[in-house]
């Protein structure tokens, strides 16, 4: 987060503002091409036989890069290539590759591998287990068996944005962010492509110069104690500044509104580039960075990541929105934070439990938020290989994981949503943040840090503000588990509870409603949520708007910030008065004119509330049986034909149904009790009278009753 | 008067006839019911008539300067009456423009305008 100092404050509204803004389309290097040898290749390959190597070598190449397949060596547009997939691994010989079935292989095919990854999902695999035919096999990335990665876990590895700069200019690196699940140690490795210094084991580094113009990687490897480690890449694109030199950023272009909305999870605008242009792949990484004057000060302001406030926007081209206009010769495409990219890759359905010694892949060491959301983006996806990402929430304990064969971002932001009440949101620079929503959040009201103190010389225009007459919601019920891990041994226990908001009695406006399924660790907390809640949805002031005056490029989506807001009655149509009342950010809306470099901002404000505890609710106690036991069972009496030769004695057989399991024999009484019996009456002139009041074990219902007499003899 | 109109050094031919800054576009008026303007200032140079060296020369340093934003202009200073000149630097030069007609002899052009955008420190 960016929160100003008072110097900086007074820059920001400074009258005499401009930006240059540049577009940067990194293009990533070719570090390794040969062809495929292989006669009997065919689809689905995940093994490719390789010869001919005509660039770089098997060494070049990393996991999870980028191949593109190519027809013929002479097809050299990376717009033709004929299909797509990720590197797994090489040898002198072969590259083994992710699954596959949408690239139809052939001898020849030429394959390039390029210095770059791409979002995409990773695919589980479950096989049957050979040896019991009632088990199944998990692995990951089609082939990865586990061994003991849940009980190790890893490293959130953070390393800032994607980066573009001009020749000469230094860039800072540093791991801002970094986290080990575990609580591991952590050593670092850096390696800095195109730098002055070509590598560091520092956690931060610091500033790196870039003198020669091109394209390069930056790789962060976080090794933690057990010798694993966790990798990540950040892309460089080095420029000569327009005037001195021929490799100047992307000229001619425009863009619309860059918007940020935390609902959406991440921003989006539309980009226009006129003249001739290079070939541009779907998904490329965009960077649009800035020069930023306040007054005579040439300083850029802002940006969540120390030291790099001159990149304003990190994300990608959105799959399929490029579109040439070849009459008036532009190319359109429309551009998303990675958040979006994530919406189009889609995974598969997973499901992972918590236990203290995990022994398969579905089963993770004491399982909590992070650790749940560490295993689905480490082995699910490629995310954390080209983003940032932080959970600001408490890292609660968590029994069960699951996710339902959805875009990566959905699956995520499900979960987030319905167990934690939280929301997953990219910052304008690329960085993912899990964050609990202001709504639920305790003592919201200052539980953010202020960005922005706003008075009217902030904004331009008037600002629009709703003002709440009437409750939204009426009565709201909360329900949640807190999940004990049981002190590392068993498999913990799960305990439920419930609260209300108002209280006992509903409001009397507004609807009732039930949020269910929430992760938590007690009944305090979950009644001040209910609480919290209820406030949130009644606030008087839910939506203010407001255009600000100038580049006040440190407000941003996310991660949750204040903004303080002094209105006085005159200064809105409703006469409305507010002296320090925080809100938080919704949505963002940059508009850029490259005429005059104006750069200004809109805003889409919620009111931050402190709600009142609510009452906590009794969980009703679960009847024995689970509550489908049947109630006692008067049997009738039932009149036995008379045996009148004396045989004394009656004996009954039950005949009933447990549970669709059929009694091998007809002489038990299993899963009755006999509460009375009443002595034979008779003989009578139509035999034995018996009565019998039997009760049946909670769990089984009696199906039918059967009655045989069996004449024996007395004494046997 | 003290200099002259000239870009990138060199002398215009022609002087314009007339020249003028050009009005900033309110961006909006804040809250305090300050106006909000712009950083960047354009000043607008136009000639009634032109002689055919002369637009030619406008339009070179057009097509010179195209895709690249730093041209230097030199201008009459913003706000001082004594019509003294200065440099500006990093300034963009929008296409001249021209009337529909030239006149039947000499090919002399009426009605030409050139506008001098990105001008800093005003």
């Amino acid at each position: 987060m960016t929160i100003l100092n008072s110097n900086d404050l007074n820059l920001i509204r400074s009258k005499q503002q401009r930006t240059e803004m540049f577009l940067s389309i990194y293009v990533p290097r070719l570090i390794f091409e040969a062809q495929v040898n292989d006669v009997s290749i065919a689809k689905d390959a995940r093994v490719i036989t390789y010869d001919n190597v005509t660039v770089g070598s098997y060494t070049d190449i990393f996991a999870n890069a980028q191949m593109l397949v190519f027809q013929n060596a002479s097809d050299t547009n990376i717009v033709s290539a004929i299909g797509s997939i990720r590197v797994r691994s090489a040898t002198p010989t072969q590259i083994t590759i992710a699954e596959n079935s949408h690239i139809n292989w052939a001898d020849g095919y030429i394959i390039r591998v390029y210095n770059y990854v791409d979002v995409e999902a990773i695919y589980p695999r479950i096989v049957g287990d050979p040896a019991d035919i009632e088990n199944v096999i998990f692995y990951k990335d089609y082939d990865l068996a586990y061994t003991n990665q849940n009980e190790i876990l890893g490293t959130f590895a953070c390393a800032g944005p994607h980066r573009a700069a001009f020749r000469g200019e230094q860039l800072y690196w540093g791991s801002s962010g970094t986290y080990n699940v575990a609580g591991s140690a952590m050593t670092y490795s850096w390696i800095f492509e195109g730098g002055s210094i070509t590598g560091s084991t520092s956690a931060n580094p610091g500033y790196v110069t870039y003198n020669t113009p091109g394209h390069y990687k930056t790789t962060l490897q976080v090794t933690n104690a057990s010798g694993t480690y966790d990798s990540t890449y950040r892309f460089v694109s080095i420029y000569d500044r327009p005037g001195y030199g021929p490799d100047t950023p992307i000229k001619n272009w425009e863009i619309s509104e860059l918007t940020g909305s935390r609902a959406g999870g991440g921003y989006t605008a539309s980009i226009k580039i006129r003249g001739t242009i290079p070939a541009i792949p779907d998904n490329a990484l965009v960077v649009i960075f800035t020069d930023d004057w306040y007054n005579d000060t040439n300083v850029s302001l802002g940006g969540n990541f120390p030291n790099s406030s001159k990149i304003f926007f990190v994300g990608y081209i959105t799959k399929g929105s490029l579109s040439y206009n070849y009459h008036d010769n532009y190319v359109e495409f429309s551009i998303g934070s990675i958040a979006e990219s994530m919406k189009n890759a889609e995974g598969f359905a997973i499901s992972c439990e918590s236990s203290a010694t995990p022994a398969t892949w579905f089963q993770i060491k004491d399982m909590s938020v992070q650790r749940a959301l560490y295993h689905y983006l480490k082995w699910h996806s490629t995310i954390l290989s080209v983003a940032d990402f932080q959970y600001t929430g408490d890292d609660r304990p968590h029994q069960y994981f699951d996710t339902d064969r959805n875009s990566l971002f959905d699956s995520m932001n499900n979960f987030l949503s319905s167990a934690l009440m939280a929301e997953l949101v990219t910052d304008r620079q690329g960085k993912l943040w899990a964050e609990i929503s202001p709504k639920i959040t305790a003592n919201a009201r200052t539980a953010f840090p202020t960005a922005l103190d706003m008075g009217k010389d902030d904004w331009i225009e008037t600002p629009s503000i709703d003002d709440r007459q009437l409750k939204e919601t009426s009565f709201l019920e909360l329900g949640g588990i807190r999940f004990n891990q049981g002190g590392g041994g068993g498999t913990g226990t799960a305990t439920a509870f419930l609260s209300n908001a108002p209280g006992t009695t509903p409001s009397y406006r507004g609807k009732a409603r039930v949020i269910e399924g929430l992760i938590i660790t007690g009944q305090e907390q979950l009644n001040q949520m209910s609480g919290d809640v209820f406030a949130y949805e009644n606030s008087k002031y839910p939506i203010l708007d407001v255009r600000l005056r100038g580049n006040y490029n440190h407000l941003d989506i996310a991660p949750l910030e204040s903004v303080l807001v002094d209105l006085s009655a005159d200064e809105n149509p409703r006469g409305i008065s507010l002296t320090n009342e925080p809100f938080h950010i919704n949505t963002v809306s940059w508009a850029y004119n490259s005429q005059d470099q104006s750069k200004l901002c809109s805003l889409n404000l919620s009111q931050l509330t402190n709600g009142i505890a609510g009452d906590s609710i009794p969980v009703p106690v679960v009847p024995e049986g689970g509550g489908f036991g049947q109630p006692s069972v008067n049997i009738p009496q039932i009149s036995i034909g008379g045996v009148g030769n004396g045989f004394g004695v009656m004996s009954y057989a039950w005949v009933y149904h447990q549970g669709g399991i059929f009694p091998s024999t007809h002489s038990e009484f299993r899963g009755l009790t006999i509460t009375e019996t009443s002595e034979q009456t008779g003989p009578s002139l139509y035999g034995y009278t018996f009565k019998v009041r039997v009760s049946p074990t909670p769990g089984l219902y009696i199906a039918g009753i059967s009655i045989r007499s069996t004449a024996v003899q007395d004494g046997a | 008067m003290s200099g002259s109109y000239q870009i990138n050094g060199t002398e215009l031919i022609d002087q314009p006839t007339m020249g003028r800054w050009v009005p900033k576009e309110i961006l909006g008026v804040a809250g305090s019911a300050q106006p909000v303007y712009p950083a960047l200032r354009s000043f607008e140079m136009s000639w009634s008539l032109i002689s055919p060296d002369c637009y030619n020369q406008l339009q070179t340093f057009y097509n010179n300067a195209s895709g690249i934003s730093n041209v230097t202009v030199s201008l009459p200073i913003y706000g001082n009456l004594a019509f003294v000149f200065q440099n500006y630097s990093g300034c963009v030069l929008q296409e001249p423009s021209f009337g529909d007609e030239y006149f039947a002899q000499e090919g002399y052009v009426p009605n030409v305008r050139l506008i001098v955008t990105k001008i800093t420190n005003q």
